[in-house]
């Protein structure tokens, strides 16, 4: 038996919904599977899960993305954008997608606030493997949610 | 009527902001229960507080659990807008005194229609 993971599907359906809420209802501006990328997202927010579930959700998208859902949150022209508005908006995308994938894992857990990096390096997810990958296409951009569950977690559901 | 918007993130209070100003509400923004406890002490006391869970400095939480417990504060009405979706969550804000619970990602209309059962807004003012 493995340790508890959220089902891809589940994993796209919650984030279909985030950003058909807050970022464009029209089915041409949901996100949609894309390829299967490597390497890092130039713009990251990792939000911690702990408690009948520890681990992490990481959103990840590209520069053009964080700033284009930073215009459409705050109404701005992508111009007038400072890098803490983009990174405000990229993780509060992190915090609610996040925050629902934790609702389908083990609980009761608690939910950290957001970190976010924007223009940083390579993300390293210490003691955990990833999960679930979703490589989604937003608007022609690149937009991935990971999850990672720690390997003290891996560990406990593959000896039961 | 005066709404008060409690949330960490900018994008959320500016996304809240628009929904509530165009059901009429005057809108003064928090970006954490310290910040809102400040802005309901200088007044004027809104009409309602819409209040994520997770905020640094002072949650969601234990923001409505300070205003239920001062009595001029009674006539407050209380509304988490959280991600925390999980049943003793829920159980532990409306103890604690919130009067409605929306849980992130929401519509408009969600948001609407919550208004309208508090009586705060005429029913059918959702789009």
């Amino acid at each position: 038996m493995t340790a508890a993971a959220p089902d891809i599907d589940d994993v796209e359906q919650i984030v279909t919904e985030v950003f058909g809420s807050f970022l464009g209802g029209d089915d041409e501006s949901l996100p949609m599977r894309g390829p299967d990328t490597e390497g890092d997202s130039p713009v990251t927010a990792t939000v911690s899960i702990t408690g009948g579930w520890d681990g992490h959700v990481v959103f990840g998208c590209s520069t053009t993305a964080s700033r284009s859902a930073a215009a459409v949150l705050l109404m701005m022209g992508a111009d007038e954008l400072a890098e803490a508005d983009v990174a405000d908006a990229v993780g509060e995308l992190a915090n609610m997608i996040g925050g629902n994938i934790k609702s389908l894992l083990p609980g009761p857990s608690a939910l950290t606030l957001p970190m976010v990096s924007v223009g940083g390096g390579a993300m390293h997810m210490p003691s955990s493997t990833e999960a679930v990958r979703l490589d989604l296409l937003w608007q022609g951009e690149p937009v991935r949610v990971s999850v990672w569950a720690s390997n003290s977690d891996t560990q406990e559901g593959s000896t039961s | 009527m005066l709404a008060l918007v409690v949330d960490d993130s900018r994008a959320m209070r500016m996304v809240l902001r628009r929904i509530v100003s165009g059901l009429g509400f005057d809108v003064v923004e928090a970006g954490n229960g310290q910040e809102a406890l400040d802005a309901v002490d200088a007044g004027p006391i809104p009409d309602i507080a819409l209040v994520d869970w997770n905020m640094p400095v002072m949650d969601g939480l234990e923001f409505v659990t300070n205003v239920r417990s001062r009595p001029e504060l009674r006539g407050v009405t209380l509304m988490m807008v959280t991600t925390e979706s999980e049943h003793g969550q829920i159980v532990r804000a409306l103890a604690a005194g919130a009067h409605e619970y929306v849980i992130k990602p929401f519509t408009p209309d969600a948001i609407a229609e919550k208004l309208a059962l508090l009586g705060l807004v005429p029913a059918g003012s959702a789009s």
